[in-house]
């Protein structure tokens, strides 16, 4: 539109209002009238008669004037903006319909816009890498081992590169932690190592600087670093200077060469990326790989389908490839493992875990704008038959019934575009929850933004939803316009009023679902809450220290480093004592599962071997965390390096393998009776991996016996979030490795359940605003037809009714569609909570106790609803009911 | 409201607004007086209908308006023809000529 038009546009909605060609037309028929009159005056008629006689003869102005209007040319336009204006004015006027219906609407239309902005730009969006839908990730598996996930190593990848030919590159990428010098602290920072395209494959351009170039892989290359979006922001400062930097990382100038823009990483976020020449691991292994099959099995594989190939073709081909494997290198792959490998479609690996969620949001707002929708239209319809006779007075002074239509259809659009509007603000207010929920189930969700392509989403369905169910009880209010004038608004009351009820029953399935879904994820999150994870979470602290591996020799250095550590952290004001393990509580690790004999069994070759969770702890372990002794004795200073081997276990693991006798005494071994270890105590069970997990089989080796543990357990004194600078001070005193992730147990038990605390708080809250909007909508409707039938109970009480048993009727007619809502709900229930089901923690989605009570409370409310506006009518007097009517 | 004596047929009345300007310009209310002249009284013509119609030849171009002073000097609209206007009445004229004889030539025969 251009600016003329716009300024024609502003004059036209101008307060004095009407067009100027309405004025003109104006002038021009008083002239016919004057006329006409002067005619009649001059037959000799009074002046008064004359008068009369034009208007006679002139007939219905209105009608005509509509009819110029529309002769004219460009006047739909004009019809438009006088259509708008009018609503406006007749919204203006019944504000409270009004503001019920845009909050109902905005409520819908909110929910939805912000869901399908998350929908749009994790699911739908194409993924922000050039080549984004010609991405695929290589999976390798085995079944006959019963291994879903085994990493490729360098020669199998060497494999892939030579013989397929689906793929125009095939790049790798391990993720490793190393730490970072050269900053005001030694810094952890976890790196992606990278084949040199990699981001030439993925289609990733520089925010700054460059990516890595062809030649980087070279064994004998300088080192360099691009960093990520994120940590260029949270670690540099943005500093545009940063490229060219120099940083010390495994003994080794790193030079950084670019920095990453925004984009989501998979699988991991990763602050650095280096060419694979510059893992000292990856190198070392590629040095000495000499035949070795097994060489760094620790890669993922990407690759870029050539043009021409599907993700199925590809992976056929992968697969055949993969099948060569064993029989060429029998001696380097166990035998019957089966190993397997495909591809599938990097955009859809990267957002699978979302689904399920995702889904749940989507049904959650639909049936959020389908209540909406019920409520508006129940709102429109009580208005249009309360309108009834104004529209049938406007219709006889000549409106055309299509101007009539178009009247209620321009109010439902302003109306909808309205809630459209203030459902954006919404959108937006609660977009940032949305966004960090969705971000934990993808690397995705932290790009989600309204954009254009969601705001013509929100268009579309404000328009669909308000013109579809502001409209259609229109229809009824149009029709019969002469009875509606005689007799006010009866006449069609009847069938407005069993569609309103229609409505009304449709409103309370649809409440009854959600409350349902409600109901059903706040059992589970209690369920959650109420599980005993085991150990102590208050005045908890957890760290993790990064051992930077090329600065000590050997393992006895790093042996006593940490031992030393935990003497000094344990000693630091603030801390009561402090220990290590290599597990952290609720850090969502995985167990470390490990085959193992126990000593005087048979072992039966053919059956897989007992398997327990292994963890390194030091012996004030069980001191922080409150761990209890069972029975033996706990780990203790005794348990030095070359003391006997003992462990303790916890009590899943003394039932399931010593159920009637006591394990104390017994010994385990892992490695075919090379070492056997002897248990010495069994200690109370905790849940390390997440309230919602079970408990696992726990074996603690001491420190110093076995592997390295790297978290710190620091008891505190106080708050132990201010516990942390005197621990790193004490940490730091000692060397320069990283103590990083700081975060009190208690924090990250919160944490534990933030995604089932807020999923049940969001349908919580969806399903009180939809109880709300259902039960304010019954008695709004048992209202109206109870004034309805005034005369009728008046009646009826003159003719002798007892009130109560009035009462009883009218609430017994009004409680007929609430029934029937609540069953219609049952089966929509019962399919939501299968939406729900993958959510759901120890409840069934048919969980008799949760229905119970969404039926009692639902019907309880529907009933108040519904008594209170009919012991009013009881209660009027029979007489003055009988005048009324 | 008043009826006219004899319905006009779809578009007659068109021409007929067409051909009462071709004398001189006229407003709304001498165009219909001007019609129920000519016919003898035969024609009435409805405002409701006359206005709208006005109103639709000015939109097709064929008749042009301006304000004017009417002969009791009263400010008035005054219509009048353009030269479309006058090619599309010669138009009507003609085709009203013929099928008024076909109309004629269908009643004759018995």
């Amino acid at each position: 539109m251009g600016k003329r038009a716009w300024g024609g546009l502003l004059a036209r909605l101008r307060s004095d209002g009407r067009p100027a060609e309405d004025r003109v037309l104006d002038d021009e028929l008083s002239f016919h009238l004057e006329m006409e009159a002067d005619k009649y005056r001059h037959q000799g008629l009074g002046d008064e008669e004359a008068r009369r006689r034009a208007r006679m003869s002139f007939g219905a102005t209105q009608r005509f004037k509509e009819e110029c209007r529309d002769e004219r040319k460009g006047n739909h336009f004009d019809m438009l903006i006088q259509d708008i204006r009018y609503a406006l004015r007749t919204l203006g006027k019944s504000w409270g319909f009004t503001a019920t219906a845009v909050l109902t609407l905005a409520l819908g239309i909110g929910a939805n816009t912000a869901i399908f902005s998350i929908i749009y730009g994790v699911l739908l969006r194409p993924l922000p890498y050039e080549h984004g839908n010609r991405l695929v990730l290589l999976q390798q598996s085995a079944p006959g081992a019963r291994i879903a996930n085994v990493q490729a190593s360098i020669p199998e990848l060497y494999d892939y590169r030579e013989q397929a030919t689906s793929f125009e590159e095939l790049v790798e990428y391990h993720t490793m932690f190393f730490v970072l010098l050269g900053k005001d602290e030694p810094q952890r920072i976890q790196a992606g190592v990278v084949s040199d395209n990699f981001f030439d494959t993925l289609g990733v351009a520089p925010l700054l600087g460059r990516t890595f170039v062809e030649g980087e892989d070279d064994l004998d290359s300088e080192a360099v670093l691009v960093l990520s979006y994120d940590y260029w922001r949270n670690a540099h400062g943005a500093d545009p200077d940063v490229v060219g930097q120099v940083y010390e990382v495994n003994t080794r100038p790193h030079t950084v060469v670019g920095v990453l823009p925004p984009i989501p990483q998979f699988p991991n976020a990763v602050d650095v990326y280096m060419p694979t020449s510059a893992c000292p691991f990856r190198a070392n292994a590629e040095r000495n790989m000499a035949g070795n099959r097994n060489a760094f099995r620790n890669l993922f594989v990407f690759g870029r389908l050539q043009d021409g190939a599907t993700v199925d073709s590809a992976s056929a081909e992968i697969a055949g490839v993969a099948s060569r494997f064993e029989a060429d290198f029998p001696d380097a792959y166990p035998a019957k493992m089966n190993l397997t490998a495909g591809v599938v479609d990097l955009k859809q690996e990267l957002t699978r875990n979302a689904r399920p969620v995702l889904f749940m949001l989507l049904a959650t707002a639909g049936l959020v704008l389908l209540i909406a929708c019920a409520n508006v239209a129940n709102l429109s319809l009580a208005r249009v038959m309360r309108r009834e006779q104004e529209v049938a007075v406007r219709a006889a002074l000549g409106a055309s019934r299509i101007r009539l239509m178009r009247q209620l259809f321009t109010e439902s659009a302003v109306l909808a575009i309205i809630g459209g509007a203030v459902g954006l603000v919404f959108a937006y207010v609660g977009l940032d929850m949305l966004v960090e929920f969705a971000g934990r189930y993808t690397p995705r969700a932290a790009t989600v933004t309204i954009d254009g392509w969601v705001l013509a989403f929100t268009l579309l369905i404000s328009l669909g939803t308000g013109i579809a169910f502001g409209t259609f009880p229109a229809f009824p209010g149009t029709r019969d316009l002469g009875g509606a004038i005689k007799d006010g608004a009866r006449s069609t009351a009847a069938g407005g009023l069993r569609l309103r009820r229609a409505l009304i029953a449709a409103q309370v399935a649809l409440a009854f679902i959600l409350l349902i879904g409600a109901g059903l994820t706040l059992r589970s999150l209690l369920r959650l809450q109420a599980i005993d994870p085991g150990f102590d979470t208050e005045h908890v602290l957890t760290a993790r220290v990064s051992l930077d591996f090329t600065a000590f020799n050997g393992m006895t250095e790093m042996h006593d480093y940490l031992q030393e550590l935990v003497v000094a952290i344990g000693d630091s004001p603030l801390v009561r004592t402090a220990a290590l393990t290599q597990k952290p509580p609720y850090r969502q690790t995985n167990p470390n599962l490990a085959d193992f004999v126990i000593e005087g069994r048979a072992v039966e070759e053919t059956q897989t071997r007992p398997q327990l969770d292994l963890n390194v702890v030091t012996h004030e372990y069980f001191e922080v965390l409150g761990i209890p002794l069972l029975s033996g004795r706990l780990l203790d200073s005794r348990d030095e390096p070359n003391a006997a081997p003992v462990a303790v276990i916890n009590q899943t693991l003394a039932r399931l393998y010593w159920p009637e006798e006591e394990p104390i005494g017994a010994r385990v071994t892992f490695d075919d009776g090379d070492t056997w270890i002897t248990i010495v105590g069994v200690a109370g069970d905790t849940r390390l991996y997440g309230p919602e997990t079970s408990v696992t089989a726990e074996f603690y080796r001491p420190f110093g016996q076995a592997g390295m543990p790297t978290w710190l357990m620091i008891r505190t004194v106080g708050d132990p979030a201010s516990a942390g600078q005197s621990v790193k001070d004490a940490a730091y005193a000692l060397g320069a490795n990283p103590i990083s992730d700081l975060q009190p147990m208690a924090a990250l038990r919160a944490d534990a359940v933030a995604s089932p605390r807020l999923t049940a708080s969001l349908l919580g809250i969806f399903a009180v605003l939809a109880l709300i909007v259902t039960v304010t909508g019954i008695a709004g409707v048992m209202a109206f037809s109870i004034t309805q039938r005034t005369r009728e109970l008046g009646l009826r009480m003159a003719l002798g009714a007892q009130p109560q048993r009035i009462l009883a009727m009218v609430v017994r007619q009004g409680m007929v569609q609430v029934i029937i809502g609540l069953a219609v709900g049952l089966a929509g229930a019962i399919a939501f909570g299968r939406v729900l089901r993958g959510l759901l923690f120890e409840v069934q989605p048919s969980d008799p106790i949760t229905f119970t009570a969404a039926l009692l409370a639902l019907a309880a409310a529907a009933l108040i609803a519904i008594v209170i506006p009919a012991r009013r009518a009881v209660a009027v007097d029979p007489a003055i009911a009988l005048r009324q009517g | 409201m008043t009826k006219a004596n004899v319905d006009l047929l779809q578009g007659t009345l068109d021409m007929l607004i067409l051909k009462t300007l071709q004398l001189a310009p006229q407003h709304g209310w001498g165009v219909s007086q001007r019609i129920q002249q000519m016919s003898r009284n035969v024609l009435q013509v409805n405002q409701g209908s006359l206005y709208p119609a006005l109103h639709r030849l000015q939109r097709h171009g064929y008749i042009g308006a301006e304000w004017g002073t009417s002969e009791n000097n009263r400010r008035a609209k005054y219509y009048r023809l353009t030269t479309k206007g006058k090619e599309q009445l010669a138009d009507e004229a003609r085709n009203w000529d013929r099928l008024s004889r076909a109309v004629s030539a269908i009643l004759q025969t018995v």
